[in-house]
């Protein structure tokens, strides 16, 4: 008989909803974390899209810690000099169902493992698991960890440690890793009152704003971030591995910099830095997804690269935690009809394709390289900053120039070719449109 | 009998200092109860008896003194207390639980620095010796008298003997508290005693003061200007020595500077 019917190896959000699923079936479940409380150990941008929790926690929004629901979200452009912003603002967001939330990971992550709890699972935090225990035919039967006598087994385990997952790495299932596909996510908590909070961004009460950066990296591919939390702002910058490690400035520099642009400045300054954190960030979807099941094996989360990171969107938690719900329901199932070889747990695989944690990732597969390219990130947006200020340039002209050839006048200053900028259209359109 | 070794720990919700309210994820026990802890556990094994943890701590500390006692105590008594209470108070109340304990151990500071009183109270409840800056244990042999090696000022060190029944409160660097195994995690297998303030308040314990020597009544300088007079007074002329060295058995140096300090007026 083994210890559990499940072991989840990691409270994060795709842990907790694998947790929470299994323990409200009945079932045994043990949810393992590293960290002294769930959250203490995780790190992200700020913002959760819980929609998926209705299937889970009805009205979630009643209970779920939040800073600050998003009711503002713009995409910035940045040259050295210049700015871009579309601002889109929606009252609807501010009510419920709501949208999106700034939220802590400290509070998010452990008031969803503690739902887990109160469903009947067991949390065992400050333990890590280190290794997988195989059976005699290779099915994975049970974890190895660092406690002593530290061995516990289980039907079935699901592995929602996070990027870089040992587990899956372990067991083989990521056949090729690359530095090129992770991006090193780092940020600055700034500590802020509430009212100069509402007053730079323009909103009241416990509405927030999402603002998301492409450019201002120092010329590192990758992009940036602005969140508001009721009395701080996170500002951080997302960095192409490679790109990083071929020059020489260091993260915090870069978050330097981009504090410094002129259209940044004024929102972050008289803040204190309250907080720096970093953490890698699975950036190149299906491209880099592992086998996402095993005997007796499944992996959820960013362990199964499930990170949607595609420009405008970097949402991680809301498909970590559709992806950990599924899992779990594939393991009931699984236990159920008593075969927990991978074929038994093949509804998993089923789910994923069925809903949008594959099919976004299907849909956007080319995004993520293409918001990284070098034109996207060193030319555009230098291009479109130029037309647009080309058009409001106003040194009279005679007559004023149309758009068309300002594009062209700005293509040309630039060396974009026109083939590249139509290849690229058509990648965006195809992933975007 | 199976002999009982106490444990006294303080539970704290936030960081000290921290300006935050208190948040029972970020408690913590203090290295140095956790010390005392790994300390009563060596000391259990050596005795075959059992240890017994008991903490004063609101209900929010439930979690992390059973997760505390997972490392192998076999008693937890819980006494529920939301507010804050003298250190009198405290030791009153652990007392009603260790009453049958030789050896008592705390740690000689919590998380939020409180006076680190507690284990004083406790010593003089319980009829009990009491030492305190414990940095090691110098006897290797197994009986109701143990040599302690304590922190002076100035990094310097001694040696103090203490019989059972002793309260003695030890530093952080004594001793790493062992890891719980997982079962134990998963199964908390520590009796667990819920139990609560048998009193409001501390009893007295006394009136405290620090201690001042009697004046003495001494003669009026004499002498013919006021500078006779000064130098009379702080005796700047007299022969007289103002330190002494000297090098003595450790009982002649006490009896020494006992009669010393009697000669002084310090002592009657
Ligand atoms: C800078 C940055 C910004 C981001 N911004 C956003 C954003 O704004 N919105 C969004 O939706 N997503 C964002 N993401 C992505 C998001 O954080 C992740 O996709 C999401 O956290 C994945 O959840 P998870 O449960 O799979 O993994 P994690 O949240 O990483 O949780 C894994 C858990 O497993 C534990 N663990 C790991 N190994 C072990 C082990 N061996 N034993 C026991 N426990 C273990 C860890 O301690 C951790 O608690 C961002 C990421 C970064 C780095």
């Amino acid at each position: 008989m083994p210890d559990f019917d499940v072991i989840v190896v990691g409270a994060g959000p795709a842990g907790s909803c694998a947790a929470l699923t299994i323990a409200r079936t009945g079932k045994s479940v043990v949810l393992i974390e590293r960290g002294p409380f769930p959250g203490s150990k995780n790190m992200y941008g700020g913002v959760v899209y819980p929609r998926i929790l209705d299937a889970l926690i009805p009205e979630w929004w009643n209970e779920m810690p939040v800073q600050r629901w998003v009711t503002r979200r713009s995409t910035m452009l940045l040259t050295d000099t210049q700015s871009l912003s579309i601002d889109f603002r929606s009252d609807a967001w501010g009510d419920a169902p709501y949208n999106g939330a700034t939220a802590f990971r400290p509070d998010f992550d452990n008031w969803l493992a503690n739902k887990a709890v109160e469903a009947g699972a067991t949390l065992v935090c400050s333990t890590t698991v280190t290794g997988l225990i195989t059976g005699a035919n290779g099915e994975v039967i049970g974890v190895h960890t660092d406690r002593p006598d530290g061995d516990l087994t289980a039907s079935v385990v699901i592995a929602c440690d996070g990027v870089n997952s040992f587990l899956a790495k372990e067991r083989g299932m990521y056949p090729h890793t690359d530095a090129a596909h992770f991006t090193l996510g780092v940020k600055e908590t700034i500590t802020l009152s509430k009212d100069i909070i509402d007053e730079r961004f323009a909103v009241r009460g416990n509405h927030g704003v999402d603002i998301e950066i492409l450019g201002g990296t120092s010329g590192v591919n990758g992009g940036g971030f602005i969140y508001t939390n009721l009395n701080s702002i996170s500002v951080g910058v997302v960095l192409k591995l490679p790109k990083l490690a071929a020059q020489s400035k260091r993260p915090e520099e870069i978050i330097a910099g981009l504090k410094s642009h002129s259209a940044i400045a004024p929102l972050v300054e008289g803040g204190t830095v309250s907080e720096y954190s970093a953490h890698l960030i699975p950036e190149a979807g299906l491209k880099m997804m592992p086998k996402l099941l095993d005997d007796g094996l499944l992996i959820a989360g960013d362990a199964a690269a499930m990170c949607l990171a595609a420009g405008i969107w970097l949402e991680g938690v809301n498909f970590a935690m559709a992806s950990g719900m599924y899992a779990a329901q594939a393991a009931c199932e699984a236990i159920e009809k008593e075969n927990t070889s991978a074929k038994g747990l093949s509804l998993y695989k089923k789910l994923l394709e069925d809903t949008f944690v594959l099919r976004d990732h299907r849909k956007l597969r080319r995004a993520p390289q293409l918001v990284l390219s070098d034109r996207v990130q060193h030319m555009y947006p230098a291009l479109i900053t130029g037309v647009v200020q080309g058009m409001f340039q106003v040194n009279n002209p005679v007559p004023k120039p149309g758009l068309r050839k300002i594009l062209k006048n700005e293509r040309r200053r630039l060396g974009i070719r026109t083939t590249d900028l139509a290849k690229d259209a058509i990648t965006g359109f195809r992933s975007f449109g | 009998m199976t002999p009982v070794i106490g444990v006294c720990v303080k539970w704290i919700g936030s960081q000290p200092n921290s300006g935050h309210e208190a948040d029972a994820r970020f408690a913590q026990f203090s290295a140095s109860d956790q010390a005392a802890l790994e300390t009563a556990l060596q000391r259990a094994e050596q005795l075959s008896g059992r240890v017994r943890v008991v903490s004063v701590a609101p209900a929010a500390a439930r979690t992390h003194l059973v997760a505390l006692c997972a490392s192998g105590a076999h008693e937890l008594v819980h006494i529920a207390a939301e507010g804050q209470s003298s250190s009198a108070h405290v030791a009153h109340e652990l007392a009603q639980h260790l009453q049958e304990c030789a050896s008592v151990w705390c740690g000689d500071y919590s998380l939020d620095r409180g006076s680190g009183s507690v284990p004083a109270f406790l010593a003089s409840t319980l009829g009990a010796q009491q030492a305190l800056g414990i940095v090691g244990i110098t006897s290797s042999e197994v009986s109701n008298t143990l040599d302690l090696l304590r922190r002076l000022d100035a990094g310097r060190r001694e040696i103090v003997r203490v019989v059972e029944p002793f309260v003695v409160s030890v530093e952080g660097s004594l001793a790493t508290l062992r890891r719980a195994s997982l079962a134990s995690t998963l199964r908390p297998t520590a009796t667990l005693v819920d139990a609560s303030l048998v009193s409001q308040s501390a009893p007295s314990f006394g009136e405290f003061s620090p201690f001042r020597p009697r004046p003495r009544t001494i003669a009026a300088p004499v002498g013919e200007t006021a500078l006779d007079r000064i130098k009379s007074a702080t005796s700047a002329n007299s022969p007289q020595k103002h330190s002494e060295i000297v090098t003595l058995a450790p009982e002649a140096a006490a009896q020494f500077i006992v009669e010393r300090l009697t000669e002084w007026g310090y002592l009657s």
